[in-house]
């Protein structure tokens, strides 16, 4: 029977090694591929989603009990992405993902969809990829995405459908076109 | 069907994660370019979004968390293995709190005596409850204190200045009187009734005015009340 987050987080706070693995195991994916589609770069998201879980393990006495983990455990990553980002401002970094992607060479292979989609989030401004991540990634209603970033329902609503016409456009420029089954 | 109400109805169901119904807006979409790319973007992100999945190559962490956690000593522990140092914190915090409490009853006492002290010293001060508040006598009471210290200093100051001075005064005037012995005629003072010079004489006028002011100041003990 699989365990509550609740009971989970009492057993972390009670002690012992094996609640602690136990709650990284259940969350690392969730907390790596948001810092891996917010910073780009694989080290980084690694030493990101590392450092948002040891905090998240120190803080469990805060959690609210009666709220659900997921957007407590997004807001800790979504910070450390940002204060990631920040740093990154500077000194050099390296991403996983081309920079621009609107120029399109003749003999580049496209990549799939999802692929050309990780593209075109680095071209979109940090808080507004930050949206649409806990939006359509993980699957938070407009009102947590708003708990989690700090903004207003209404801000986070406009800034989703304000990134998903920027997104569609860079999609276009790299060719890619809808496919409409309804006949006009 | 208007191009408001069509982009309306679009971002509600994006954001209520549920289709959108274009069969109303069928015959708004053939005659609108605007609208009619605003559904096409709306495929485009959702054929995307449907591909992209989370990552699956997501590394195990758990070891270097469980190090850093084991590293900074912040792993929230058993309450068992607190019990050699909790067991001490009410007593400290025990003796805290009575160190505190005799400190302000020391303090309080030392303030009652210290008062005690300035009643004793003033008997001619009547304080009465209607009198002046506290503050003012205590002024007075250090007024008065200075004032004494004062007459002291200036008594002090009279004996010793006076006394050295006339033997210095006699000093001065037999040096003087034994050199113009021997000095040439010529230079014997104009004054032989006065063998004192001009300068010392001005000097000790001046020392007996000042002595007449102090006194004038402060009068001799034997007249204060």
């Amino acid at each position: 029977m699989n365990e509550s987050d609740a009971e989970l987080v009492q057993r972390c706070l009670e002690g012992g090694e094996l609640a602690h693995r136990e709650f990284v195991l259940r969350y690392q994916s969730m907390i790596f591929s948001l810092c891996y589609r917010m910073l780009g770069n694989y080290e980084d998201a690694e030493d990101t989603a590392q450092e948002s879980l040891v905090r998240a393990i120190k803080s469990l006495a805060s959690w609210d009990q009666n709220r659900p983990m997921k957007p407590w455990l997004l807001t800790i990553a979504a910070n450390r992405c940002r204060t990631e980002l920040m740093k990154r401002k500077r000194r050099p970094y390296a991403t996983d993902f081309p920079q621009d992607p609107a120029i399109q060479d003749l003999g580049e292979e496209r990549l799939d969809l999802a692929e050309e989609l990780d593209r075109a989030l680095q071209q979109i401004k940090p808080e507004h990829r930050e949206c649409f991540l806990l939006f359509h990634e993980q699957q938070l209603n407009c009102a947590e995405v708003g708990e989690v970033l700090g903004h207003p329902e209404g801000t986070i609503k406009t800034w989703l459908h304000r990134t998903r016409n920027q997104l569609a456009g860079l999609l276009r420029q790299r060719g890619i076109v809808p496919e409409l089954s309804y006949e006009l | 069907m208007n191009c408001e109400e069509f982009r309306r109805g679009l971002e509600t169901a994006i954001e209520n994660r549920v289709i959108p119904d274009f069969t109303e807006g069928r015959e708004h979409l053939k005659h609108c370019p605007r609208c009619r790319a605003l559904s096409e973007d709306y495929h485009i992100i959702e054929r995307a979004v449907e591909e992209w999945a989370v990552v699956d190559e997501s590394p195990d962490l758990s070891g270097r968390v469980l190090a850093m956690l084991s590293n900074d000593g912040d792993l929230p522990r058993p309450p068992q293995s607190d019990a050699s140092y909790s067991q001490f914190v009410p007593v400290l915090v025990g003796l805290s709190a009575v160190a505190a409490l005799f400190l302000i009853v020391y303090l309080t006492q030392g303030l009652d005596q210290h008062q005690e002290t300035i009643t004793q010293s003033l008997p001619e001060l009547e304080y009465q409850t209607d009198g002046p508040p506290p503050l003012e006598i205590e002024y007075d009471i250090e007024m008065e204190r200075v004032i004494g210290d004062t007459k002291a200093a200036y008594n002090s100051f009279v004996d010793n200045v006076k006394e050295p001075f006339e033997p210095l005064t006699d000093a001065v005037t037999g040096g003087i009187a034994d050199s113009e012995g021997a000095l040439p005629p010529e230079r014997a003072p104009q004054d032989p009734v006065n063998p004192l010079p001009k300068e010392l004489v001005v000097f000790n006028d001046e020392l007996n005015t000042s002595l007449g002011f102090l006194r004038k100041v402060f009068p001799s003990p034997s007249s204060s009340p």
